[in-house]
Protein backbone atom coordinates (compact mmCIF):
# COMPACT_ATOMS: atom_id res chain seq x y z
CA UNK A 1 0.00 0.00 0.00
CA UNK A 2 2.65 2.81 1.09
CA UNK A 3 4.69 0.88 -2.04
CA UNK A 4 1.94 2.16 -3.97
CA UNK A 5 1.36 5.41 -2.55
CA UNK A 6 5.23 6.52 -3.13
CA UNK A 7 5.21 5.89 -6.75
CA UNK A 8 1.92 7.44 -7.51
CA UNK A 9 2.87 10.69 -5.78
CA UNK A 10 5.91 11.61 -8.25
CA UNK A 11 3.89 11.06 -11.19
CA UNK A 12 0.64 13.23 -9.95
CA UNK A 13 3.42 15.75 -9.03
CA UNK A 14 5.09 15.83 -12.11
CA UNK A 15 1.54 15.73 -14.00
CA UNK A 16 0.60 19.06 -12.07
CA UNK A 17 3.67 20.47 -12.80
CA UNK A 18 2.87 20.33 -16.58
CA UNK A 19 -0.76 22.08 -15.76
CA UNK A 20 1.63 24.66 -14.23
CA UNK A 21 2.63 27.34 -17.11
CA UNK A 22 5.56 29.40 -16.22
CA UNK A 23 4.94 33.11 -16.27
CA UNK A 24 6.67 33.44 -19.69
CA UNK A 25 4.55 30.68 -21.01
CA UNK A 26 1.53 32.10 -19.60
CA UNK A 27 2.42 35.40 -21.59
CA UNK A 28 2.96 33.71 -24.05
CA UNK A 29 -0.43 31.57 -24.56
CA UNK A 30 -2.46 34.77 -23.68
CA UNK A 31 -0.85 36.82 -26.57
CA UNK A 32 -1.56 33.58 -29.12
CA UNK A 33 -4.87 32.97 -27.85
CA UNK A 34 -5.55 36.92 -28.10
CA UNK A 35 -4.41 37.06 -31.34
CA UNK A 36 -5.83 33.87 -32.78
CA UNK A 37 -9.69 35.26 -31.65
CA UNK A 38 -9.24 38.35 -33.91
CA UNK A 39 -7.84 35.97 -36.48
CA UNK A 40 -11.06 33.88 -36.34
CA UNK A 41 -12.66 37.06 -36.20
CA UNK A 42 -11.47 38.26 -39.41
CA UNK A 43 -12.14 34.53 -40.94
CA UNK A 44 -14.90 33.63 -39.59
CA UNK A 45 -17.15 33.92 -42.87
CA UNK A 46 -14.38 31.41 -44.27
CA UNK A 47 -14.67 29.14 -41.23
CA UNK A 48 -18.14 29.11 -41.46
CA UNK A 49 -17.69 28.52 -45.19
CA UNK A 50 -15.44 25.31 -44.04
CA UNK A 51 -17.90 24.16 -41.67
CA UNK A 52 -20.72 24.16 -43.84
CA UNK A 53 -18.20 22.14 -46.63
CA UNK A 54 -17.68 19.66 -43.62
CA UNK A 55 -20.95 19.17 -43.29
CA UNK A 56 -22.40 18.52 -46.61
CA UNK A 57 -19.52 16.61 -48.11
CA UNK A 58 -18.32 13.46 -46.83
CA UNK A 59 -14.50 14.48 -48.48
CA UNK A 60 -14.13 17.45 -45.78
CA UNK A 61 -15.57 15.53 -42.65
CA UNK A 62 -12.24 15.78 -41.36
CA UNK A 63 -12.64 19.09 -41.34
CA UNK A 64 -15.13 19.23 -38.16
CA UNK A 65 -12.44 16.89 -36.44
CA UNK A 66 -9.59 19.17 -37.32
CA UNK A 67 -10.20 21.55 -34.55
CA UNK A 68 -10.15 18.57 -31.74
CA UNK A 69 -7.00 17.09 -33.81
CA UNK A 70 -5.07 20.20 -33.48
CA UNK A 71 -5.92 20.76 -29.43
CA UNK A 72 -5.13 16.87 -29.41
CA UNK A 73 -1.62 17.50 -30.78
CA UNK A 74 -1.11 20.40 -28.57
CA UNK A 75 -1.83 18.46 -26.03
CA UNK A 76 0.60 15.74 -26.75
CA UNK A 77 3.22 18.52 -27.38
CA UNK A 78 2.38 20.49 -23.77
CA UNK A 79 5.69 20.02 -22.11
CA UNK A 80 7.87 20.64 -25.65
CA UNK A 81 5.46 23.85 -26.36
CA UNK A 82 5.76 25.19 -22.62
CA UNK A 83 9.62 24.75 -22.60
CA UNK A 84 10.08 26.31 -26.33
CA UNK A 85 8.76 29.27 -25.48
CA UNK A 86 10.63 32.47 -26.67
CA UNK A 87 10.56 36.16 -27.35
CA UNK A 88 8.15 36.81 -30.31
CA UNK A 89 10.01 37.57 -33.94
CA UNK A 90 8.91 40.05 -36.00
CA UNK A 91 8.97 37.52 -38.38
CA UNK A 92 5.36 36.40 -37.35
CA UNK A 93 4.34 40.07 -38.23
CA UNK A 94 5.32 39.40 -41.69
CA UNK A 95 3.64 35.96 -42.00
CA UNK A 96 0.41 37.70 -40.65
CA UNK A 97 0.89 40.83 -43.48
CA UNK A 98 1.55 37.91 -45.75
CA UNK A 99 -1.67 36.00 -45.07
CA UNK A 100 -3.71 39.28 -45.01
CA UNK A 101 -2.15 40.00 -48.10
CA UNK A 102 -2.91 36.97 -50.03
CA UNK A 103 -6.31 37.44 -48.81
CA UNK A 104 -7.07 40.49 -50.08
CA UNK A 105 -5.33 39.55 -53.41
CA UNK A 106 -8.07 36.72 -53.57
CA UNK A 107 -11.05 38.87 -52.71
CA UNK A 108 -10.11 41.91 -54.81
CA UNK A 109 -9.41 42.14 -57.88
CA UNK A 110 -9.30 37.82 -57.83
CA UNK A 111 -11.79 35.76 -57.08
CA UNK A 112 -10.35 33.02 -55.60
CA UNK A 113 -12.05 30.71 -52.94
CA UNK A 114 -9.35 28.18 -52.30
CA UNK A 115 -6.37 30.23 -51.58
CA UNK A 116 -8.56 33.20 -49.68
CA UNK A 117 -9.36 30.57 -47.46
CA UNK A 118 -5.58 29.21 -47.35
CA UNK A 119 -4.38 32.59 -45.90
CA UNK A 120 -5.49 31.60 -42.87
CA UNK A 121 -2.99 29.31 -42.39
CA UNK A 122 0.23 31.45 -43.14
CA UNK A 123 -1.61 33.91 -40.77
CA UNK A 124 -2.04 31.31 -37.76
CA UNK A 125 1.50 30.71 -38.37
CA UNK A 126 2.76 34.15 -38.46
CA UNK A 127 0.37 34.51 -34.41
CA UNK A 128 2.33 31.98 -33.39
CA UNK A 129 5.69 33.31 -34.40
CA UNK A 130 4.73 36.47 -32.63
CA UNK A 131 3.47 35.36 -29.87
CA UNK A 132 5.71 32.63 -28.91
CA UNK A 133 8.97 32.67 -31.05
CA UNK A 134 10.77 30.17 -33.22
CA UNK A 135 10.98 27.41 -31.23
CA UNK A 136 7.66 26.95 -30.76
CA UNK A 137 6.55 28.21 -34.67
CA UNK A 138 8.56 24.95 -35.40
CA UNK A 139 6.74 22.49 -33.03
CA UNK A 140 3.62 23.91 -34.21
CA UNK A 141 4.24 23.83 -38.28
CA UNK A 142 2.25 19.82 -37.84
CA UNK A 143 -0.78 21.86 -36.68
CA UNK A 144 0.09 24.54 -39.73
CA UNK A 145 -0.35 21.31 -41.69
CA UNK A 146 -3.09 19.92 -40.32
CA UNK A 147 -5.21 22.93 -40.80
CA UNK A 148 -4.06 23.46 -44.41
CA UNK A 149 -5.45 19.65 -45.22
CA UNK A 150 -8.74 20.52 -43.41
CA UNK A 151 -9.76 23.05 -45.83
CA UNK A 152 -11.82 22.07 -48.59
CA UNK A 153 -11.18 22.61 -52.03
CA UNK A 154 -14.49 23.83 -54.14
CA UNK A 155 -15.99 21.23 -56.30
CA UNK A 156 -14.79 22.21 -59.80
CA UNK A 157 -11.22 22.61 -59.10
CA UNK A 158 -11.36 19.01 -56.98
CA UNK A 159 -13.21 17.36 -59.99
CA UNK A 160 -10.70 18.61 -62.41
CA UNK A 161 -7.16 17.75 -60.35
CA UNK A 162 -8.76 14.21 -59.24
CA UNK A 163 -9.29 13.17 -62.67
CA UNK A 164 -5.70 11.19 -63.30
CA UNK A 165 -6.04 9.51 -59.62
CA UNK A 166 -9.54 8.56 -60.06
CA UNK A 167 -9.03 7.19 -63.64
CA UNK A 168 -6.05 5.15 -62.35
CA UNK A 169 -7.96 3.83 -58.81
CA UNK A 170 -10.92 2.72 -61.13
CA UNK A 171 -8.55 1.09 -63.42
CA UNK A 172 -7.01 -0.87 -60.36
CA UNK A 173 -10.49 -1.54 -59.18
CA UNK A 174 -11.74 -2.96 -61.59
CA UNK A 175 -8.51 -5.56 -62.62
CA UNK A 176 -8.85 -6.62 -58.49
CA UNK A 177 -12.47 -6.99 -58.76
CA UNK A 178 -12.31 -8.95 -62.01
CA UNK A 179 -9.77 -11.33 -60.40
CA UNK A 180 -13.12 -12.75 -58.20
CA UNK A 181 -14.62 -16.04 -59.24
CA UNK A 182 -17.30 -15.74 -61.50
CA UNK A 183 -17.71 -11.90 -61.60
CA UNK A 184 -17.21 -10.11 -64.46
CA UNK A 185 -16.19 -6.25 -64.26
CA UNK A 186 -16.28 -3.57 -66.36
CA UNK A 187 -15.27 0.00 -66.52
CA UNK A 188 -17.59 2.71 -68.11
CA UNK A 189 -16.33 6.06 -67.34
CA UNK A 190 -16.28 6.67 -63.35
CA UNK A 191 -18.95 3.31 -63.18
CA UNK A 192 -17.77 0.00 -62.29
CA UNK A 193 -20.60 -2.30 -63.50
CA UNK A 194 -20.16 -6.17 -62.58
CA UNK A 195 -22.30 -9.28 -63.15
CA UNK A 196 -22.18 -12.20 -60.79
CA UNK A 197 -24.12 -15.18 -61.89
CA UNK A 198 -27.80 -13.46 -62.36
CA UNK A 199 -27.07 -10.06 -60.50
CA UNK A 200 -25.84 -7.34 -61.63
CA UNK A 201 -25.22 -3.55 -60.88
CA UNK A 202 -22.95 -0.48 -60.07
CA UNK A 203 -20.12 -0.30 -57.55
CA UNK A 204 -20.48 2.92 -55.38
CA UNK A 205 -24.04 3.86 -56.99
CA UNK A 206 -24.82 8.10 -57.01
CA UNK A 207 -21.36 8.51 -55.06
CA UNK A 208 -19.67 11.32 -56.87
CA UNK A 209 -16.10 10.59 -56.91
CA UNK A 210 -15.96 7.35 -56.07
CA UNK A 211 -12.64 6.63 -57.16
CA UNK A 212 -11.21 9.47 -55.18
CA UNK A 213 -12.68 10.13 -51.63
CA UNK A 214 -11.25 11.48 -48.58
CA UNK A 215 -7.95 11.83 -49.59
CA UNK A 216 -7.37 14.73 -47.97
CA UNK A 217 -8.80 12.91 -44.86
CA UNK A 218 -6.15 10.17 -45.00
CA UNK A 219 -3.22 12.71 -44.83
CA UNK A 220 -4.98 14.19 -42.21
CA UNK A 221 -5.07 11.15 -40.19
CA UNK A 222 -1.37 10.57 -41.13
CA UNK A 223 -0.42 14.00 -40.05
CA UNK A 224 -1.96 13.18 -36.49
CA UNK A 225 -0.76 9.64 -36.34
CA UNK A 226 2.98 11.14 -37.46
CA UNK A 227 3.15 14.06 -35.48
CA UNK A 228 1.87 13.19 -32.09
CA UNK A 229 5.50 12.71 -31.02
CA UNK A 230 8.05 14.69 -32.34
CA UNK A 231 10.06 13.00 -34.84
CA UNK A 232 13.76 14.23 -35.80
CA UNK A 233 13.84 15.47 -39.68
CA UNK A 234 14.74 12.29 -41.62
CA UNK A 235 12.26 10.47 -40.14
CA UNK A 236 9.22 13.02 -41.06
CA UNK A 237 10.81 13.44 -44.62
CA UNK A 238 10.72 9.38 -44.78
CA UNK A 239 6.79 9.47 -44.14
CA UNK A 240 6.31 12.13 -46.36
CA UNK A 241 7.47 10.48 -48.92
CA UNK A 242 5.20 7.37 -47.72
CA UNK A 243 2.05 9.40 -47.43
CA UNK A 244 1.20 9.60 -50.93
CA UNK A 245 1.58 5.93 -51.55
CA UNK A 246 -0.03 5.14 -48.55
CA UNK A 247 -3.23 7.56 -48.60
CA UNK A 248 -3.91 6.15 -52.45
CA UNK A 249 -3.82 2.42 -51.33
CA UNK A 250 -6.40 3.81 -48.48
CA UNK A 251 -8.95 5.08 -51.01
CA UNK A 252 -7.79 2.18 -52.78
CA UNK A 253 -9.04 -0.07 -50.52
CA UNK A 254 -12.44 1.64 -49.74
CA UNK A 255 -13.65 1.32 -53.14
CA UNK A 256 -12.70 -2.05 -53.20
CA UNK A 257 -14.30 -2.39 -50.36
CA UNK A 258 -17.35 -1.23 -51.09
CA UNK A 259 -17.67 -3.05 -54.53
CA UNK A 260 -17.12 -6.71 -52.95
CA UNK A 261 -19.86 -5.54 -50.73
CA UNK A 262 -22.03 -4.46 -53.50
CA UNK A 263 -21.17 -7.81 -55.41
CA UNK A 264 -21.32 -10.37 -52.22
CA UNK A 265 -23.60 -8.99 -50.10
CA UNK A 266 -26.36 -8.03 -52.61
CA UNK A 267 -27.59 -5.13 -50.71
CA UNK A 268 -29.64 -2.27 -51.99
CA UNK A 269 -27.70 -0.15 -54.46
CA UNK A 270 -28.52 3.19 -52.39
CA UNK A 271 -28.21 1.35 -49.36
CA UNK A 272 -26.13 3.89 -46.99
CA UNK A 273 -24.44 0.56 -45.41
CA UNK A 274 -21.30 -0.45 -47.94
CA UNK A 275 -20.31 3.45 -47.97
CA UNK A 276 -20.53 3.53 -44.30
CA UNK A 277 -18.57 0.34 -43.77
CA UNK A 278 -16.18 0.89 -46.50
CA UNK A 279 -15.14 4.34 -45.53
CA UNK A 280 -14.60 3.70 -41.61
CA UNK A 281 -12.81 0.19 -42.88
CA UNK A 282 -10.24 3.16 -45.38
CA UNK A 283 -9.87 5.19 -42.44
CA UNK A 284 -9.06 2.61 -39.92
CA UNK A 285 -6.52 1.53 -42.70
CA UNK A 286 -4.75 4.58 -42.89
CA UNK A 287 -4.84 4.75 -39.51
CA UNK A 288 -3.16 1.13 -39.47
CA UNK A 289 -0.74 1.98 -42.51
CA UNK A 290 0.81 5.20 -40.65
CA UNK A 291 0.75 3.73 -37.41
CA UNK A 292 2.44 1.00 -38.17
CA UNK A 293 4.89 3.23 -40.80
CA UNK A 294 5.80 5.27 -37.28
CA UNK A 295 6.71 2.05 -34.88
CA UNK A 296 8.40 0.49 -38.10
CA UNK A 297 10.89 3.88 -37.86
CA UNK A 298 11.00 3.44 -33.60
CA UNK A 299 12.08 0.30 -34.25
CA UNK A 300 15.03 0.60 -36.56
CA UNK A 301 15.79 3.50 -34.69
CA UNK A 302 16.51 2.84 -30.37
CA UNK A 303 15.97 6.32 -29.29
CA UNK A 304 16.59 7.61 -26.15
CA UNK A 305 13.50 10.23 -25.85
CA UNK A 306 14.86 12.12 -22.89
CA UNK A 307 18.16 12.98 -23.79
CA UNK A 308 17.09 13.85 -27.81
CA UNK A 309 14.97 16.79 -25.94
CA UNK A 310 17.82 17.68 -23.86
CA UNK A 311 19.94 17.66 -27.45
CA UNK A 312 19.30 21.27 -28.67
CA UNK A 313 21.73 20.23 -31.33
CA UNK A 314 19.23 17.88 -32.60
CA UNK A 315 16.24 19.87 -31.50
CA UNK A 316 16.78 22.10 -34.44
CA UNK A 317 16.17 19.34 -37.02
CA UNK A 318 13.36 18.41 -35.38
CA UNK A 319 9.61 18.65 -35.76
CA UNK B 1 8.26 47.60 -2.37
CA UNK B 2 6.51 45.07 -3.46
CA UNK B 3 6.20 44.22 -6.69
CA UNK B 4 2.90 45.37 -8.32
CA UNK B 5 0.37 43.00 -9.31
CA UNK B 6 0.47 43.26 -12.67
CA UNK B 7 4.26 43.78 -13.25
CA UNK B 8 4.28 40.14 -14.75
CA UNK B 9 1.30 41.31 -17.02
CA UNK B 10 4.17 43.68 -18.47
CA UNK B 11 5.79 41.32 -21.89
CA UNK B 12 2.03 41.70 -22.73
CA UNK B 13 2.43 44.94 -23.65
CA UNK B 14 5.28 44.32 -26.31
CA UNK B 15 5.42 46.61 -29.36
CA UNK B 16 5.56 43.95 -31.52
CA UNK B 17 2.07 42.22 -29.70
CA UNK B 18 0.34 45.66 -29.88
CA UNK B 19 1.13 46.13 -33.21
CA UNK B 20 -0.35 42.22 -34.26
CA UNK B 21 -3.22 43.01 -32.55
CA UNK B 22 -3.84 46.31 -34.18
CA UNK B 23 -3.07 44.82 -37.54
CA UNK B 24 -5.39 41.78 -37.23
CA UNK B 25 -7.86 44.26 -35.46
CA UNK B 26 -8.12 47.04 -38.21
CA UNK B 27 -8.33 43.73 -40.86
CA UNK B 28 -10.65 42.23 -38.64
CA UNK B 29 -12.81 45.25 -39.17
CA UNK B 30 -12.15 46.72 -41.99
CA UNK B 31 -10.71 44.74 -44.60
CA UNK B 32 -13.81 42.85 -45.90
CA UNK B 33 -15.95 46.47 -46.47
CA UNK B 34 -13.07 47.36 -48.01
CA UNK B 35 -12.67 44.98 -50.12
CA UNK B 36 -16.12 44.81 -51.48
CA UNK B 37 -16.15 48.68 -51.52
CA UNK B 38 -13.50 47.77 -53.96
CA UNK B 39 -15.45 44.83 -55.66
CA UNK B 40 -18.42 47.04 -56.21
CA UNK B 41 -16.81 50.10 -57.72
CA UNK B 42 -14.75 48.25 -60.04
CA UNK B 43 -16.89 45.78 -60.94
CA UNK B 44 -16.74 44.54 -64.32
CA UNK B 45 -19.31 44.76 -66.65
CA UNK B 46 -20.74 41.74 -69.04
CA UNK B 47 -20.59 42.41 -73.16
CA UNK B 48 -22.80 40.71 -75.41
CA UNK B 49 -21.69 38.76 -78.96
CA UNK B 50 -21.02 40.90 -81.95
CA UNK B 51 -23.20 38.23 -83.86
CA UNK B 52 -25.31 35.29 -82.10
CA UNK B 53 -23.11 31.90 -82.08
CA UNK B 54 -26.27 30.39 -83.45
CA UNK B 55 -25.63 32.54 -86.50
CA UNK B 56 -22.47 30.68 -87.45
CA UNK B 57 -22.82 29.04 -90.74
CA UNK B 58 -20.83 25.47 -91.24
CA UNK B 59 -20.55 26.82 -94.66
CA UNK B 60 -18.09 29.83 -93.23
CA UNK B 61 -15.50 27.12 -92.39
CA UNK B 62 -13.21 26.46 -95.91
CA UNK B 63 -12.40 22.44 -94.72
CA UNK B 64 -15.58 21.37 -93.22
CA UNK B 65 -19.66 20.93 -93.79
CA UNK B 66 -22.70 20.15 -92.08
CA UNK B 67 -23.72 16.95 -91.51
CA UNK B 68 -26.36 14.74 -89.51
CA UNK B 69 -26.30 14.81 -86.15
CA UNK B 70 -25.86 11.39 -84.59
CA UNK B 71 -29.39 10.30 -83.73
CA UNK B 72 -27.72 8.26 -80.46
CA UNK B 73 -25.63 11.21 -78.92
CA UNK B 74 -27.82 13.94 -78.88
CA UNK B 75 -26.03 17.65 -78.78
CA UNK B 76 -24.95 18.78 -75.57
CA UNK B 77 -26.34 22.36 -75.13
CA UNK B 78 -28.30 21.83 -71.71
CA UNK B 79 -25.97 22.78 -68.40
CA UNK B 80 -24.13 24.26 -70.05
CA UNK B 81 -24.90 27.53 -67.62
CA UNK B 82 -25.49 30.13 -71.30
CA UNK B 83 -27.87 30.77 -73.38
CA UNK B 84 -24.87 31.88 -76.17
CA UNK B 85 -23.58 28.05 -77.20
CA UNK B 86 -23.85 26.87 -80.17
CA UNK B 87 -22.92 22.90 -80.92
CA UNK B 88 -22.21 21.65 -85.11
CA UNK B 89 -22.04 18.58 -86.13
CA UNK B 90 -19.96 18.46 -88.83
CA UNK B 91 -17.82 16.49 -91.47
CA UNK B 92 -14.80 17.07 -93.86
CA UNK B 93 -15.16 17.77 -97.30
CA UNK B 94 -11.50 16.51 -98.22
CA UNK B 95 -10.99 13.94 -95.17
CA UNK B 96 -7.44 13.29 -93.91
CA UNK B 97 -8.78 10.45 -91.70
CA UNK B 98 -12.00 8.60 -92.32
CA UNK B 99 -13.69 9.56 -89.14
CA UNK B 100 -17.54 9.94 -87.81
CA UNK B 101 -19.19 13.11 -87.05
CA UNK B 102 -16.89 16.02 -85.67
CA UNK B 103 -18.54 18.07 -83.00
CA UNK B 104 -17.94 21.79 -82.82
CA UNK B 105 -19.48 22.94 -79.36
CA UNK B 106 -19.10 26.82 -78.38
CA UNK B 107 -20.09 28.23 -75.25
CA UNK B 108 -19.94 31.93 -74.57
CA UNK B 109 -20.19 33.85 -70.77
CA UNK B 110 -20.38 37.41 -70.15
CA UNK B 111 -21.05 37.54 -67.00
CA UNK B 112 -18.18 38.10 -64.40
CA UNK B 113 -19.93 36.11 -61.60
CA UNK B 114 -20.40 33.01 -64.42
CA UNK B 115 -18.52 29.98 -63.46
CA UNK B 116 -16.02 29.10 -65.85
CA UNK B 117 -17.34 25.71 -67.05
CA UNK B 118 -16.29 22.34 -66.33
CA UNK B 119 -13.70 20.52 -69.29
CA UNK B 120 -14.56 17.88 -71.38
CA UNK B 121 -11.80 15.52 -68.91
CA UNK B 122 -14.48 15.97 -66.05
CA UNK B 123 -17.81 15.95 -68.27
CA UNK B 124 -17.33 13.04 -71.03
CA UNK B 125 -16.93 10.58 -67.86
CA UNK B 126 -20.41 10.88 -66.98
CA UNK B 127 -21.39 9.73 -70.48
CA UNK B 128 -19.34 6.06 -70.35
CA UNK B 129 -16.01 7.57 -71.19
CA UNK B 130 -12.64 6.66 -70.25
CA UNK B 131 -9.67 8.90 -69.62
CA UNK B 132 -6.46 7.57 -71.54
CA UNK B 133 -4.53 10.48 -72.31
CA UNK B 134 -4.25 14.03 -71.27
CA UNK B 135 -1.67 16.42 -73.30
CA UNK B 136 -1.19 19.92 -74.09
CA UNK B 137 -0.78 20.97 -78.02
CA UNK B 138 0.72 23.73 -80.18
CA UNK B 139 -1.80 25.17 -81.94
CA UNK B 140 -0.68 27.58 -84.82
CA UNK B 141 -2.96 30.65 -84.86
CA UNK B 142 -0.52 32.83 -87.16
CA UNK B 143 -3.72 33.60 -89.51
CA UNK B 144 -5.66 35.17 -87.01
CA UNK B 145 -2.72 38.30 -86.73
CA UNK B 146 -2.59 38.56 -82.94
CA UNK B 147 0.38 38.71 -82.98
CA UNK B 148 0.80 35.08 -81.67
CA UNK B 149 2.44 32.06 -83.74
CA UNK B 150 0.49 29.53 -81.61
CA UNK B 151 -1.04 28.63 -78.30
CA UNK B 152 -1.37 25.65 -76.23
CA UNK B 153 -4.59 23.80 -76.73
CA UNK B 154 -5.70 20.93 -74.34
CA UNK B 155 -6.00 17.41 -76.00
CA UNK B 156 -7.92 14.84 -74.27
CA UNK B 157 -8.30 10.87 -75.42
CA UNK B 158 -11.37 8.81 -74.65
CA UNK B 159 -12.01 5.62 -74.83
CA UNK B 160 -14.86 3.12 -73.99
CA UNK B 161 -15.48 -0.57 -73.53
CA UNK B 162 -17.42 -1.31 -76.83
CA UNK B 163 -17.80 1.78 -79.43
CA UNK B 164 -15.03 4.22 -80.75
CA UNK B 165 -11.95 6.24 -79.35
CA UNK B 166 -12.35 10.61 -79.37
CA UNK B 167 -9.77 12.78 -79.16
CA UNK B 168 -11.45 16.02 -77.59
CA UNK B 169 -9.31 19.16 -78.41
CA UNK B 170 -10.92 22.72 -76.21
CA UNK B 171 -9.20 25.85 -75.67
CA UNK B 172 -10.71 28.83 -73.98
CA UNK B 173 -10.71 33.01 -75.62
CA UNK B 174 -10.97 35.16 -72.29
CA UNK B 175 -11.27 38.52 -73.81
CA UNK B 176 -9.31 37.93 -76.91
CA UNK B 177 -6.62 35.92 -75.04
CA UNK B 178 -6.61 31.99 -75.44
CA UNK B 179 -5.93 29.77 -72.57
CA UNK B 180 -6.45 26.26 -71.76
CA UNK B 181 -7.29 25.86 -68.45
CA UNK B 182 -9.81 27.08 -66.18
CA UNK B 183 -7.49 29.46 -63.66
CA UNK B 184 -5.94 30.77 -66.13
CA UNK B 185 -9.11 32.26 -67.15
CA UNK B 186 -10.03 33.05 -64.01
CA UNK B 187 -6.76 34.78 -63.85
CA UNK B 188 -7.62 36.66 -66.94
CA UNK B 189 -11.10 37.93 -66.33
CA UNK B 190 -10.51 39.37 -63.12
CA UNK B 191 -7.56 41.09 -63.74
CA UNK B 192 -7.62 44.78 -63.32
CA UNK B 193 -7.35 46.52 -66.80
CA UNK B 194 -10.47 45.49 -69.03
CA UNK B 195 -13.89 47.06 -68.33
CA UNK B 196 -16.09 44.79 -69.73
CA UNK B 197 -15.26 40.81 -69.68
CA UNK B 198 -16.18 37.36 -71.84
CA UNK B 199 -14.98 34.06 -71.83
CA UNK B 200 -15.94 31.33 -74.42
CA UNK B 201 -15.19 27.41 -74.25
CA UNK B 202 -14.32 26.65 -78.04
CA UNK B 203 -14.35 22.33 -77.87
CA UNK B 204 -13.46 20.04 -81.00
CA UNK B 205 -14.47 16.07 -80.49
CA UNK B 206 -13.48 13.74 -83.42
CA UNK B 207 -13.98 9.92 -83.30
CA UNK B 208 -11.50 7.61 -84.43
CA UNK B 209 -11.31 4.10 -84.42
CA UNK B 210 -7.71 2.92 -83.53
CA UNK B 211 -4.97 4.12 -81.83
CA UNK B 212 -2.47 4.85 -84.81
CA UNK B 213 -5.22 7.20 -85.64
CA UNK B 214 -4.97 9.33 -83.03
CA UNK B 215 -2.19 11.92 -84.41
CA UNK B 216 -4.76 12.69 -87.25
CA UNK B 217 -7.31 13.14 -85.38
CA UNK B 218 -5.98 15.98 -83.68
CA UNK B 219 -4.76 17.44 -86.75
CA UNK B 220 -8.59 17.28 -88.21
CA UNK B 221 -9.46 18.86 -84.78
CA UNK B 222 -6.81 21.47 -84.88
CA UNK B 223 -7.79 22.33 -88.29
CA UNK B 224 -11.24 22.61 -87.39
CA UNK B 225 -10.03 25.24 -84.47
CA UNK B 226 -8.31 27.43 -86.47
CA UNK B 227 -11.10 28.23 -88.94
CA UNK B 228 -13.75 28.35 -86.35
CA UNK B 229 -11.33 30.59 -84.22
CA UNK B 230 -11.25 32.85 -87.08
CA UNK B 231 -14.96 33.22 -87.56
CA UNK B 232 -15.12 33.72 -84.01
CA UNK B 233 -12.53 36.38 -83.21
CA UNK B 234 -13.67 38.24 -86.95
CA UNK B 235 -17.24 38.16 -86.15
CA UNK B 236 -18.82 36.98 -82.99
CA UNK B 237 -16.87 37.90 -79.59
CA UNK B 238 -16.10 41.87 -78.93
CA UNK B 239 -12.93 43.34 -80.34
CA UNK B 240 -9.93 44.55 -77.82
CA UNK B 241 -11.58 47.95 -77.83
CA UNK B 242 -14.98 47.16 -77.00
CA UNK B 243 -13.30 45.50 -73.78
CA UNK B 244 -11.64 48.68 -72.82
CA UNK B 245 -14.85 50.53 -73.54
CA UNK B 246 -13.31 52.97 -75.78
Amino acid sequence: MNQNTVQVAPVAATFADDLQPTVPTRVALTKVLIMLALAAWMFWPELCQMARAGLESSDWAHTLAAPLLLLLLCWCRRQVLAASVTTGSVCGLVLILLGLGIYAVCTWPYDYGYPRQCALAPVTAGVVLAGAGWRVFQRCLPMVLLLWLSIPIGPRIWAALIIRPETHTLKAAQMLLDQLPGVNVRLEGPDLDFVRGMQAGTVATGEPRRGAALLFAYAAIGVFVTFARIRPMWQVILLALVAVPVVMVCNLCRIVAWGLINIYVNSNPFSPVPRGVSTVLALLVAYGLFAAFCGLLVRIVLEDDEAHEADDRTAATEI
Amino acid sequence: MPPSRFAGLRPLFSPLFIVCVLVLGASAVGLRPTLNALHSRYAKKPIALRRPLQALEPGALPSFRQAAPDPNNPLPLEDLGTDDAIALTLEQRNPILQTGPILLLVSYYSNPRDKVPHTPEVCYRQGGWIVEDITTTPLDVSHLALGLRTTELRVVFFKQSVGPRAAVAYLFVANGQFCWDREQVRWIICRPGDRYVYFSKVEVAVDYWDESERVAAVEVAKRLLREALAVLLADHFPRSADLRGE
